[in-house]
């Protein structure tokens, strides 16, 4: 971790360079679908591919039950009626060809992960980079060592090609169609997304990294995740996103299932900033099974609506769930996160740490369930949400449920909402700080348990980016 | 003479009956009716709705319900009361009225003079429709019926059959409790029970009122009753008000509330509801503070056993700025007893510098009992101080080893620590000699009624 | 004159959460006799004073413990309670809403099995408090809550002098406090010590040693008693330290 002078003044020299509402030139597509949706379309996205029929048929069972299920309830019900769903166009190839070393992804692609700012974080990465670019992989490789220790990291439509077994054992299995509305347009028009298997016993040191980028006006984003990691093995996921603006909405819908097998660990962290028009509406579900260590570390800045709530199956014995997230809504946003601990088992432990900044009108609601079956003696389960408010016009909402059907059981919910203290912003301002530095140096603490949490050049992203939005805040 | 119907609730002619029958005025009887036409419009909650899982109020049958018409009371100086409502007046040397409504006997209340001699009004709502028509019209005219408030509070608020008046003038301060009371024996197996309460307490006036609704008897199994009350509460600038509320009732009675309240300018309204239970309690307690400076204090201690079920839910609106609440509410649950707690706390835009905080703890005393907490908070002010926590355990194992280490068996050491989990909320509560009483009808659930010389010990040093 | 034992520990393993913290421990404490247990944090003091007292988390593996002739191990702690053996917490826990008044006297009615008359419970307290320097204040608080580190271990001396144990476990209970409350809870743990009672102090420094005379002290060290000896053993400790006696043991161990 950098020293917090050092990393100041890091952030004060990256804000000067970076620009990020920028729109590339259209990309050269070679194929985009027609907007709307229809079983032709699904058939023609599994065709494309050249899919097993077994896909297909649940492609169109899921556009099925797309179909019948109703909008969700909850959560921002009146920005979801604004989407249209005839008006997205359900898949958009870039390139034909994946790229298998980053000299062979496209210049115009290229330009987009530099405009970004963040590429030298990742290239020291590159071979482990799954980058998606539209709809589909463009670049994808695999350092040698990881494919020496077995470990398999690609593209999900490669893995449905080249590793179909052990795909049609996991895939929706964690999360079937049926499990909610968006869950169910997901499994019908999915395409990329990560696919990661870790062999028993392996414990992968270098995080795995997908970038995701939507480029396409009205342009959905469907991508599949399945991690599945092997008994006593280990693996780090990061996926960042970044977004240009555009002038009408954009619809990101992914799943990620994840599973652990008894003593396994896995992380997967989450770096979200789509542009301030794309809801972000995602399913993520892990099951931990006995032993096993799940850890969602989840950061939402950007999007107009995000409804994420990561969830944790704690199936076996002495399994333990952590949710570490943050949100930050600025102008007509809306973080609609939070985070499910399902304890089945008994012995299982979890935690959730949940943060979030409202500015500008911005609205950030915690949103999170923590059941307890019976016979799962001994579950400790702390809950600990604390929101500030930067402004007047903003809001916060906390909804937490719990529901404990098991005497034996520690459960510790805590949540407070405040606003910047008065007393720490003069505190700083004594030593010199102009109002937007102590006021951007309090945020950044106030986030310091999520972004300790993450690889430096992702911290120094995240506080860029804070940084900047928080520019113009003090009034 | 007490008027007793079958009714179909879900007809709009047993509305015309009942005013009908009553000899009412048209203001009311329109009033009546604009609540039942929000009862109608209101969806039956089935027991998939949040605060109403497993509990079968579908057992309910509108069209069939079986109400009474209470008598109206009379005056006079020794009031005929049930054993139970006495036992709870022997903790309070000093009263200022007592009023008492039952099916089956003559009903009665008495008034401290001087109290009325000063203008208070603390009577049956139906001899305050007769008598003090102008103070209580503009009220039951003014009440809102919005669906929020759920089905069968609205049905209380269209039909109620009984019912208490209590109006404070301006500047007067009453520091001697009032007692109301509600008899439910004749009621039980199969009957409705509706009463309507409404307070109003003048600016810069002080009223405490202490209310149960109760039996001598005990039945568990029969045909389940329905108790459905509609209470409402006007603090005005300067006014305080303290609302005690005992609810313990025989296990086959279904019960549900709604309370509203409203404070004004600098009021302050405190509340304890202390929930024994029947077969399913049912309680919304909101709270709306109006105005700058207006604070509450909602406190609830909730004891189950058996399959007792109970919903509460509190609703806290902070409408303006420098207003401050507190909400408590602890529950323990024996057998196969199960609770849900929601509570919201919602912040306006305008309500800058509110202090908000909310706090629910529950300790499951059975592998079988089952507790649920859901508080929220809806924050659109940024000067604000807003805090809950919520938690859900066993009675603390090392807390029981240092009382065991001291010689005292496992269950008189869980006995004492609930109790002491309790008595923090109930010392909170400024209602003088209400500690004493609320703690005897506590200990004797835990410790069952053997036990009467421990029962009276627990609380005994606390006033 | 014979000595009459009242709690006779041999060769006492105890495992706490599958791992073995007391290794043999052998001790016998005779009616009239203050021991002194001496030893580094970590070396089993305070695992020694649960596992007399029953706590749930520390398992026998093997050996015994008769307590006044009977099988302690069979007893559970509440009878351990009220047949005489009192623990003086290191870290008494609070219990919120339960009045200090309330819970001495729950507590003083199950050691002596039978209700105390109020006015006689009183007046005795009153003159246990007064000697402690306990304010009546204290009475009403409750049990622990919001209590400094000094008023918890004058609650513990003060349910002592209330409860009149046959075998008093002092656990830590000079630690935090300052010198003038040592000395008064010292004072009452020599006015508590008879002919009849016998005592453990456990302890990490010797300043308390300095009011109260052991009889014996022993040295604790990875779970078993390695050295014993008189009073005079804690000013050696004090003047030389732990690692005096680990050589010593460690030069014996391969002798």
């Amino acid at each position: 971790m950098v020293a917090e002078l050092s990393r100041d003044e890091v952030l004060r020299a990256a804000k000067a360079d970076y620009k990020y509402g920028f729109h590339m030139q259209e990309a050269d597509y070679t194929f985009k679908s027609g907007k709307g949706l229809t079983p032709e379309i699904v058939t023609k996205i599994s065709q494309m591919k050249n899919e097993p029929e077994w896909m297909l048929k649940f492609r169109l069972r899921s556009l099925d039950i797309f179909n019948k299920k109703p909008m969700p309830t909850w959560g921002n019900t009146k920005m979801l009626e604004d989407i249209d769903f005839a008006n997205i166009h359900y898949f958009v190839r870039a390139t034909d060809k994946q790229g298998s070393d980053w000299e062979e992804v496209p210049d115009s692609i290229k330009q987009t992960f530099d405009r970004l700012g963040i590429p030298e974080a990742e290239r020291k990465f590159l071979a482990g980079v799954t980058a998606q670019y539209e709809s589909e992989v463009v670049y994808h490789s695999i350092r040698e060592d990881l494919e020496k220790q077995g470990v398999i990291f690609k593209d999900m439509d490669t893995a449905l090609r080249e590793n179909e077994d052990i795909v049609r054992k996991y895939f929706g299995t964690i999360i079937p169609p049926a499990d909610n509305k968006f869950a169910a347009l997901n499994s019908a028009v999915w395409s990329g997304g990560s696919f990661v298997w870790v062999p028993a016993g392996v414990k992968v040191e270098i995080p795995l990294q997908a970038y995701f980028r939507i480029n396409t006006e009205n342009m959905g984003q469907f991508e599949r995740t399945l991690i599945i990691a092997e008994p006593g093995s280990y693996v780090h996921y990061i996926e960042g996103c970044t977004a240009p603006t555009y002038s009408s909405d954009s619809l990101h819908s992914a799943v990620v299932e994840l599973i652990a097998q008894p003593g396994s660990h896995i992380r997967y962290t989450t770096i979200q900033n789509w542009s301030n028009n794309v809801y972000n509406l995602v399913t993520k579900r892990a099951v931990a099974h006995e032993a096993a260590k799940v850890e969602w570390v989840d950061g939402n800045l950007g999007s107009k609506l995000t409804m994420k709530y990561p969830a944790i199956y704690l199936m076996g014995p002495k399994a333990h769930g952590e949710v570490l997230s943050i949100a930050f809504a600025g102008e007509g946003q809306h973080q609609d996160a939070g985070a499910k601990m399902v304890h089945f088992a008994p012995d299982t432990t979890s935690i959730i740490v949940s943060k979030s900044i409202s500015k500008d009108g911005g609205r950030t609601s915690y949103r999170g369930l923590i059941k307890v079956y019976p016979e799962a003696h001994n579950v400790k389960s702390s809950v600990r949400c604390d929101a500030l408010l930067m402004d007047e016009e903003s809001r916060s909402d906390t909804y937490p449920t719990m529901e404990i059907e098991e005497k034996d059981v520690t459960i510790e919910h805590e949540a407070t909402v405040s606003k910047v203290g008065e007393d720490q912003l003069f505190y700083l301002m004594s030593r010199g700080l102009t109002q937007e530095e102590a006021t951007t140096m309090i945020v950044n603490g106030f986030f310091e348990p999520f972004t300790k949490e993450l690889p430096l050049e992702y911290a120094v992203e995240l506080n860029r980016l804070i940084a900047m939005n928080m520019e113009g805040s003090v009034g | 003479m007490t008027d007793r119907t079958t009714v179909d609730t879900i007809a709009r002619e047993t509305v015309e009956g009942l005013t009908a029958r009553l000899s009412e005025p048209s203001w009311l009887s329109e009033s009546r009716m604009r609540a039942w036409e929000a009862y109608f419009q209101a969806p039956m909650p089935t027991d998939r709705d949040e605060g109403w899982r497993g509990t079968d109020v579908g057992a309910i049958d509108l069209s069939k319900l079986k109400t009474y018409t209470l008598s109206k009371t009379v005056q006079c100086e020794k009031p005929l009361l049930p054993n139970w409502f006495e036992t709870a007046l022997k903790h309070f040397p000093n009263r200022g009225g007592v009023l008492f409504q039952s099916t089956s006997s003559d009903c009665s209340f008495n008034l401290n003079a001087e109290l009325a001699s000063k203008g208070v009004i603390f009577c049956d709502i139906q001899t305050a429709i007769e008598k003090h028509t102008d103070k209580i019209r503009p009220y039951l005219e003014a009440a809102g019926n919005s669906v929020e408030e759920g089905k069968l509070s609205l049905l209380a608020k269209a039909l109620f059959n009984c019912g208490l008046f209590l109006y404070v003038p301006r500047g007067v301060e009453i520091d001697v409790p009032l007692f109301y009371g509600i008899n439910l024996d004749d009621v039980l197996a199969g009957g409705a029970l509706m009463p309507r309460l409404l307070v109003v307490a003048e600016d810069n006036s002080k009223a405490s009122l202490a209310y149960s609704v109760g039996s001598e008897r005990g039945e568990a199994s029969g045909p389940l009753s329905l108790l459905s009350q509609y209470a409402e509460v006007h603090v005005k600038p300067g006014a305080r008000v303290t609302f005690l509320e005992l609810q313990q009732y025989p296990d086959s009675v279904f019960m549900v509330n709604r309370s509203n309240c409203l404070v004004d300018r600098d009021g302050r309204y405190e509340a304890l509801t202390l929930a024994l239970g029947g077969r399913q309690t049912k309680s919304d307690i909101a709270t709306a503070l109006r105005a700058p400076g207006a604070s509450s204090e909602i406190l609830g201690i909730v004891l189950g056993d058996e399959g007792q079920k109970f919903s509460f839910n509190t609703i806290q609106d902070h409408a303006a700025s420098d207003t401050k609440s507190d909400i408590n509410f602890r529950v323990a649950l024996k057998d196969s007893s199960a609770s849900t707690y929601q509570g919201i706390v919602r912040v306006a835009k305008v309500a800058q510098r509110t202090d908000a905080y909310q706090s629910n703890k529950n300790l499951l005393l059975s592998a079988k009992a089952k507790a649920d907490s859901i508080p929220k908070l809806e924050i659109l002010a940024d000067d604000v101080k807003c805090a809950h926590g919520a938690t859900v355990g066993p009675v603390d194992r090392e807390q029981i080893f240092y009382l065991m280490s001291r010689g005292l068996n496992e269950t008189v050491a869980e006995e004492l620590i609930v109790l002491g989990f309790f008595r923090q909320v109930l010392e909170k509560f400024n209602f003088p000699y209400a500690v004493n009483w609320l703690g005897e009808e506590v200990s004797r659930k835990i410790l069952g009624a053997n036990d009467s010389e421990n029962v009276a010990a627990f609380f005994q040093d606390a006033e | 004159m014979s000595k009459t034992p009242i709690l006779v520990i041999k060769d006492l393993h105890v495992e706490v959460e599958g791992k073995e913290i007391l290794k043999g421990v052998n001790l016998t404490v005779n009616a009239g006799e203050i021991h002194a247990l001496m030893g580094r944090n970590g070396s089993g003091k305070s695992t020694l004073s649960y596992t007399l007292m029953g706590h749930p988390r520390y398992h026998v593996t093997k050996g015994e413990i008769s307590y006044k002739g009977q099988d302690l191990l069979s007893m559970s702690t509440d009878e351990r309670s009220r047949s005489g053996m009192y623990l003086a917490f290191q870290y008494p826990v609070a219990i919120p809403g339960v009045s200090v008044s309330n819970f001495l006297r729950a507590t003083v009615k199950a050691r002596r099995g039978k209700d105390v008359p109020v006015k006689e419970f009183r007046k005795e307290l009153k003159e246990c408090m007064a000697k402690l320097g306990v304010k009546d204040e204290f009475l009403s608080r409750y049990v622990n809550d919001g209590f400094s580190g000094g008023e918890k271990k004058r609650l513990e001396i003060l349910q002592m002098a209330l409860l009149k144990p046959d075998m008093a476990l002092l656990d830590e209970t000079d630690s935090g406090l300052d010198i003038d409350a040592l000395r008064t809870v010292a004072e009452g743990i020599n006015a508590l010590s008879t002919k009849d009672n016998g005592m453990l102090l456990i302890t990490h420094y010797q300043r308390m040693l300095d009011y109260v005379t052991p009889t014996f002290v022993h040295v604790m060290q990875s779970g078993q008693i390695v050295k014993s000896g008189g009073s005079e053993l804690a000013h050696e400790l004090e003047a030389q330290g732990y690692d005096w006696v680990t050589k010593e043991h460690a030069s014996t161990a391969t002798v």
